[in-house]
């Protein structure tokens, strides 16, 4: 089966034809170039109609919505006859008659005028294929504003919002919650109460409500400067503590005296740097005057001295040949008196009781050296050798028992033979026992006390002075420091790797008015200035906080220190 | 004399672009913020203050260069200032953001910005290259000087034709017929072939026309000596043909992509104008 197309098209002047042999029993016809039957005329589609064979009967169907007149008639398909002709736009096609059985011939007149150049024929600019750049912009527009803008502030207005999550204000979300808000999850308004409006220091108070004022006399305005301006969220290296100098240096590169100070001590000096501009280390020391414990700030190394009305010689504890004690020669080291408290930041205060009695004994009675007397005030120690001395006498035990003698042991519901009652009768001797017991017990407490408070224990550690009254010695009080620079946080912790001797120089303190602390120097060996690239880099914060205890709290006006655990006022999830 | 829109008055907007990118950036080394660096310093707003002046004026351009009886500066001048600056931008606006990227819709502006600022870097380098191999493709000619050209060889061909069989002169007619240059978008972009030839009855591809050359040769080593030398000389101009295609379709590629760039930077410029309202308003939203 073929199909045999003789083509005839006028050129100019010239018309010219030509033949071509289709094989098959279907010719397409189009504008395309795939077409069987290719006619270059716009107005025809690329593919516009079949012509096909079968059973030896010609049809010819149009495509794309195309039709042909054959006659007065317009079809989309139709058979054709041999000599029918067709009109497809201009072109007319005629069906001839057969030269074989198996050869369709048919004519194609081509109008010329309807053709297209070959520069028309197809897309030769990107213009032609028209590509929809302003659609896409448009679009592009419109959905970013409506995914960017419109549904996230949807979102914030409607509580149950049906609003995909993926869709609401995370995607506002600047950076990462720092891990202590981490709780707050996606729901941004913890902070982010009102549109347009700063972060108020109200929603910050809300869980933070223990925060202390930097100083005496706040102005707790909103107006005041905000939460927000020090502590900024959502960036990365989640930084929510500022770590810089210049938001203390701001104020304190002037010297400052805090309102209501009148004394210069209470100036504070000018400060902009660890290692250039920082002043030298105050101490607080404490001492006792009529009016009762007064603070004094000076500098270590300076004639300043601690008030703490106790004797002691680091020098002679910590001597490299050992200290005597009632166990033998022992060496000491500063670890066996200063313990670190629970997290190692401070020192416990040493006491009497765990760390010095091991050695210094309180004995009082050289008859009985083994019996000690607690670490008490002077009246409770007078009333308690009575007590013991009352009870010696009333058991018989003078003092010529000898250091050996053992007491019978008295057990409940047995009657010992010394028993008061056969001393003393109802009538005639009670008097003159009384006497006895009560010239005994005086002398043996007047002697001992002696013992205790003025020659041997006491006064060993205690300035003691004798006084009128019932009870005939007073002893200073004694008051040891334990903070000795409060405005500074040193944590010891930190420090553990280093000896002790390298900042307290206790070795060679002979006694205990003398401040061991160090100067700003031995500090300035490892740490320098904010820029320091040769030493510990440190800020203000390192050793400084900018929130003080002893200022009131942000959220509770009026209201200055104090332990205080508050629910926060939010709901955690 | 032809002066380049990058070379306008001797660079001058080069220099300035230079200068503006030095002087932010010794800025942002210098200026210590008091948190990580980030859009909400004073220095990160005052960045993206100029980044929104400058995104605005850039994408002006559009409206600029349609109106022609607009007095202040000249195109040129514009399209100079607007490919420097628009990289200066590029500089200014990672600065703004203080290198912290994360996966919202602040980042998504700065990634619209930066698909834009690379399509134009691109749309330059085109500017640059393409017009001077255009020229060098065409030989000095136009486009439309080049197909009056081919149809001159194809009414050669025509007249060659006609001593040819009957067969082979369909053949050669229908090459010429079913030849393509351009078309869809791809096809112009790719310089496709798409021509075809109707010979021995089938529609077959004619890429590059060697199924009808290599016809023709088939028929060279059959004929006698003066059918051969007319073979010869079709096969000459069928050669010449195809040469001449291949330049065209050469220009009509380049040319698709001297446009292509501007399909990317427009549409994502005006991605970026929305993703810059939503960055603007959100941000002063949670203040």
């Amino acid at each position: 089966m073929r199909f045999l197309i003789r083509y005839k098209e006028v050129r100019g002047t010239n018309r010219v034809s030509h033949e071509v042999e289709i094989e098959g029993s279907v010719a397409t016809i189009g504008r395309g170039t795939d077409q069987a039957i290719k006619i270059a005329d716009r107005h025809v589609a690329l593919h516009h109609g079949t012509l096909s064979v079968n059973r030896s009967r010609l049809t010819l169907r149009m495509e794309s919505g195309a039709t042909f007149t054959q006659g007065d008639e317009v079809h989309r398909q139709n058979e054709l006859k041999p000599g029918d002709s067709v009109l497809m736009g201009t072109h007319e096609l005629r069906y001839l008659e057969h030269t074989d059985e198996d050869t369709y011939v048919l004519e194609l007149s081509i109008d010329d005028a309807t053709l297209d150049r070959f520069s028309e024929r197809y897309h030769t600019s990107l213009i032609d294929v028209e590509f929809p750049v302003r659609k896409l912009s448009w679009s592009f527009f419109f959905v970013l504003l409506v995914m960017g803008l419109a549904l996230p502030v949807a979102s914030f207005f409607q509580e149950d919002s049906i609003i995909p999550e993926v869709l609401t204000d995370v995607v506002w979300r600047t950076g990462d919650l720092h891990h202590t808000h981490a709780f707050m999850g996606d729901d941004c308004g913890y902070c982010h109460k009102r549109p347009f409006e700063q972060v108020q220091n109200s929603y910050c108070i809300a869980c933070h409500v223990s925060t202390h004022h930097h100083v005496g006399e706040p102005d707790l305005s909103e107006s005041a400067q905000r939460c927000g301006d020090c502590h900024r969220e959502h960036n990365e290296e989640a930084s929510l503590i500022r770590q810089d100098a210049t938001v203390c240096v701001d104020c304190h590169r002037h010297e400052l005296t805090p309102a209501g100070q009148t004394s210069a001590a209470r100036t504070i000096p000018a400060v902009h740097d660890f290692m250039d501009a920082h002043p030298g280390f105050q101490v607080s020391v404490q001492h006792l005057v009529k009016s009762g414990w007064v603070k004094h700030r000076g500098k270590p190394g300076t004639d300043i001295v601690d008030g703490s009305n106790l004797r002691f010689p680091h020098d002679v504890h910590l001597s490299p040949e050992g200290i005597n004690s009632p166990t033998g020669r022992r060496d000491l080291t500063c670890a066996q008196c200063h313990v670190p408290e629970t997290g190692g930041q401070g020192m416990k205060t040493p006491n009497m009781t765990e760390h010095c009695s091991g050695c210094h004994e309180l004995t009082f009675d050289p008859d009985f050296p083994h019996r000690v007397v607690p670490h008490g005030s002077p009246s409770e120690l007078m009333q308690l050798l009575r007590e013991y001395y009352a009870f010696q006498f009333l058991n018989g035990e003078m003092s010529d028992a000898g250091p050996d003698f053992e007491r019978p042991v008295r057990r409940p519901g047995v009657t010992g033979e010394r028993l008061i009652s056969r001393l003393v009768t109802r009538d005639e001797q009670t008097a003159a026992l009384s006497e006895e017991a009560s010239d005994y017990i005086e002398h043996r407490v007047e002697e001992a006390a002696l013992n205790l408070f003025e020659r041997q224990i006491c006064t060993t550690c205690h300035d003691v002075h004798k006084i009128d009254g019932p009870v005939p010695y007073e002893v200073t009080p004694v008051r040891l420091t334990s903070e000795w620079m409060p405005a500074a946080r040193f944590d010891h912790r930190t420090h553990r790797t280093m000896d002790c001797a390298d900042c307290h120089s206790a070795l060679a303190s002979p006694v205990a008015e003398d401040v061991l602390m160090p100067t700003i120097d031995t500090c300035r060996t490892c740490h320098g200035g904010v820029d320091a690239t040769d030493r510990l880099s440190s800020t203000c914060v390192t050793c400084h906080g900018f929130h003080l205890d002893d200022k009131p709290m942000m959220g509770m006006p009026g209201q200055r220190s104090g332990d205080v655990f508050r629910r926060p006022s939010v709901t955690l999830p | 004399m032809h002066t380049s829109f990058l070379s306008h008055e001797k660079g001058r907007y080069l220099w300035l672009s230079l200068t503006l990118v030095a002087a932010c950036v010794a800025v942002y080394v210098i200026h210590d913020p008091l948190e990580p660096h980030n859009g909400g310093t004073i220095y990160g707003y005052g960045l993206g203050i100029l980044g929104v002046l400058m995104i605005l004026w850039l994408a002006y351009l559009g409206r600029r260069k349609r109106h022609f009886t607009s007095r202040f500066g000249t195109v040129r001048g514009w399209v100079s200032a607007h490919v420097y600056l628009g990289l200066a931008l590029l500089v200014i606006a990672t600065l703004h953001t203080g290198f912290q990227f994360g996966f919202n819709v602040h980042t998504l502006a700065y990634v619209l910005m930066c698909i834009v600022i690379v399509s134009g870097c691109v749309g330059v380098l085109c500017y640059r290259i393409l017009p001077a191999e255009r020229n060098t493709l065409k030989k000095g000619r136009s486009l439309d000087e080049l197909f009056f050209k081919l149809e001159d060889l194809d009414g050669q061909l025509q007249r060659l034709a006609e001593h040819l069989t009957p067969d082979l002169r369909a053949a050669v007619l229908s090459a010429l017929d079913r030849t393509t240059v351009g078309g869809s978008f791809t096809h112009q972009l790719l310089a496709a072939d798409e021509s075809t030839v109707l010979i021995e009855g089938r529609v077959v591809e004619n890429v590059a026309q060697q199924t009808i050359i290599d016809a023709v040769l088939r028929r060279l080593s059959v004929v006698d000596e003066e059918a051969s030398t007319r073979l010869s000389n079709l096969i000459r101009v069928l050669t010449d043909r195809r040469n001449l295609l291949e330049d065209i379709r050469g220009d009509i590629r380049l040319h698709g992509l001297l446009k292509l760039w501007l399909f990317v930077h427009v549409p994502f410029t005006f991605a970026l104008l929305a993703a810059l309202i939503a960055h603007v308003v959100s941000v002063f939203f949670y203040w």
